[in-house]
Parts: C-alpha cells; structure tokens; sequence
C-alpha cells in the first residue's frame, strides 16, 4: 500500500509536473497573474488527488487542461452563462473567402494578446487547445465537455473573430499615424 | 476539390482533422491554387503568432515550488519520515497503561530490601554481618574486592543504631 502510494507520487511527477509551464501559459490567457497561479495551484491540487482516474498512456496534458476548465468553470461561474448565451448562435462554419490578403504581422504579439483577450471565452480556449497545445478534436471537445461539431465551430469562429480583431488594429493604426503627422 | 469546398474545410486541413482521401484532394487543390495557397499559409502564419504570444509567459518561480510542495505535503512518507496517528481512546489507554507500568516499577524499587528479598527467597537466611572493622577503616582492603562487605557492615550498623 505505501509503496503502491510511493509510486503514484513518482508517477505524477513524471507525467504531471511536466506540464506546469503549459498550465500556467494557458491560464495567463484566461485570468490576470495572481488567478492565473491560483487557476494552476488549484487545477494540480485536483489533479493529484485525482490522479487514480487518468489513464496511463493517454495524453497527459489534456487530461490537466480538462481539469483546468472545470477549475476555471467552477471559479468563475458567471463566465458560464455568458458561454451558454453564446452558445446558441454557434451554427455552421464560415469559409475563409478572405484569408489571401496578409492581415498577419509576424511581430503582432502585442495585438494578438489584446485580441484575444477579447474573444469570448468559449471560442478563446477552443482555438488556443486546437493551435498552441495542439489537440485534436475529440481531446478538445473531452476538455470543454462539448460536442465535436461545437469545437468545429469555435475554433473556426475563433480564428475568423481573431483576424477580424487584428485588421481592425493595423486599420486604425495607419489611421491614428495619419492623425498624428497632419 | 474546388475553392469554395478548399475554404470552407481550411480548419480541418490546418489542423489534420480532414479523412485521408479529403486531405489529398485538398493537397492537390493547393498545388494548383496560389489564392488558397495564401489563405492556408496566413492561418499558419496566425497559429505561429499565438504560440510565441503565449510562449511569452513564464511561470514564477515561487508557482513552481508552491506546487511540488503542495504535492510533497500529500505524498506518503518515508517510513522513518511518517507520522504516528492513533485514534484518541487508543492513545488515552496507552498512556494510563505507560504510567501504571511506570508506578509498579517505582514502588518495587521502593521496596525495603528485607521484605522484597523476603518475598523473592522467604527461606534465605540474611547473611551472616561482617566483623565490624575495628578503628578506621583500612583504604587497602578497597583493592581486594571487599567494597560490598564494607557497605553492608555500615548499612546493618545504621539499622542497628535505629
């Protein structure tokens, strides 16, 4: 038994620990510092005493980032509402007709930040799972707790809402440039 | 595949979610379609700027040690390392049991030596005393091994005195 509990221990913090960085990265995104470390001090304390449900094998980082949106649903829970209002008008997919024309700086972080800050939560994290950490589909849809079809959506109204943000942000700097030198 | 059936299935190829045969029919679209081309290659550019946007984020160093504490307050022990618990009513009687041992221990050594010898070996005679020493007593006989003669001598003397 505590050589069984030993093991645990030392398997979480080969398989857990690991991806702290990651957490913390993704909670950054959602919450100011001070929640954000409250977000991953709170997701790993749950993940610990969990621990016995993840499956050995599978991927280890979503099983943590599920944990994390069910620590961040708890805590914030007036977030919840607002993602189920949005919820009902996530329909079908919007084709990219107009993604030939560079709206893209590479050195756009500080905009970007800005940007996503103000995409509304839901489609926030279906896009930074789909393009930061990576996950597949079903592993986001296991995450959100969501169906397939409604991470589709997210994520292709997330990356749509996203560039419309940044055109918005280079349009109006040309314009203020303008203001400024007449 | 054409560009309209390209652009509304961008998402699935970006992020490798498209069936084999799709995914193919796509490639080849792209072959020969420099606007999809463009399209595909300005998601890409968007998925690359949110990486490093968020790569930008560190965690303290202090999150880092709150957690592998947090984890090491709820792993189990090294068995010299680990805690004794035992439920109060336990406890309570093993003191009372440690202290009743400890009494009977202190009043046997408390004990007068005639009666607890008595108890031990009822038929023992006391031992016959030793010649009383005559004057003051001989230091020399100390290295011949005569110490416990001496002692009793004095300790039957105080009895007698008494």
């Amino acid at each position: 038994m505590w050589l069984s509990r030993r093991r645990r221990a030392r398997q979480f913090e080969e398989t857990a620990l690991p991806h702290l960085a990651d957490v913390y990265r993704f909670a950054r995104q959602l919450a100011d510092e001070e929640q954000a470390q409250d977000l991953v001090q709170d997701t790993y304390l749950r993940a610990w005493k969990y621990f016995d449900s993840f499956q050995a094998g599978t991927n280890c980082r979503a099983w943590l980032f599920r944990i994390l949106h069910n620590v961040w649903t708890d805590r914030f829970r007036q977030s919840r509402l607002e993602l189920s209002l949005n919820e009902q008008s996530e329909t079908a997919i919007e084709p990219y007709y107009d993604w030939e024309d560079e709206f893209m700086r590479e050195e756009l972080s500080a905009e970007l930040e800005q940007a996503l800050a103000q995409l509304p939560e839901a489609y926030r994290w279906a896009v930074l799972l789909a393009d930061v950490e990576e996950l597949s589909y079903q592993e986001i849809a296991q995450v959100m707790d969501c169906p397939i079809g409604t991470v589709m959506s997210r994520i292709n109204r997330g990356r749509r809402t996203l560039a419309r943000l940044l055109r918005a942000t280079e349009q109006s700097e040309p314009q203020a440039e303008h203001k400024r030198s007449s | 595949m054409d560009c309209k059936e390209f652009r509304e299935s961008l998402d699935f190829y970006a992020d490798g979610e498209l069936a084999p045969e799709a995914e193919a029919a796509a490639r080849l679209h792209l072959n020969e379609c420099a606007a999809c081309r463009r399209a595909e290659a300005e998601l890409l550019r968007l998925r690359r700027a949110l990486k490093r946007t968020v790569a930008q984020h560190q965690p303290p160093p202090e999150l880092v040690r709150r957690v592998e504490a947090l984890i090491g307050a709820h792993r189990p022990h090294r068995l010299w390392q680990r805690r004794i618990s035992l439920p109060a009513p336990v406890f309570a009687l093993l003191l009372v049991a440690t202290l009743l041992v400890g009494l009977g221990v202190a009043s046997l050594r408390r004990a007068p030596p005639g009666k607890q010898s008595a108890s031990v070996q009822p038929e023992q005679k006391p031992p016959a005393p030793a010649p009383a020493p005559q004057g003051n007593l001989d230091l020399a006989r100390f290295d011949h091994g005569e110490r416990a003669t001496i002692y009793k001598v004095r300790r039957t003397q105080a009895g007698d005195a008494q």
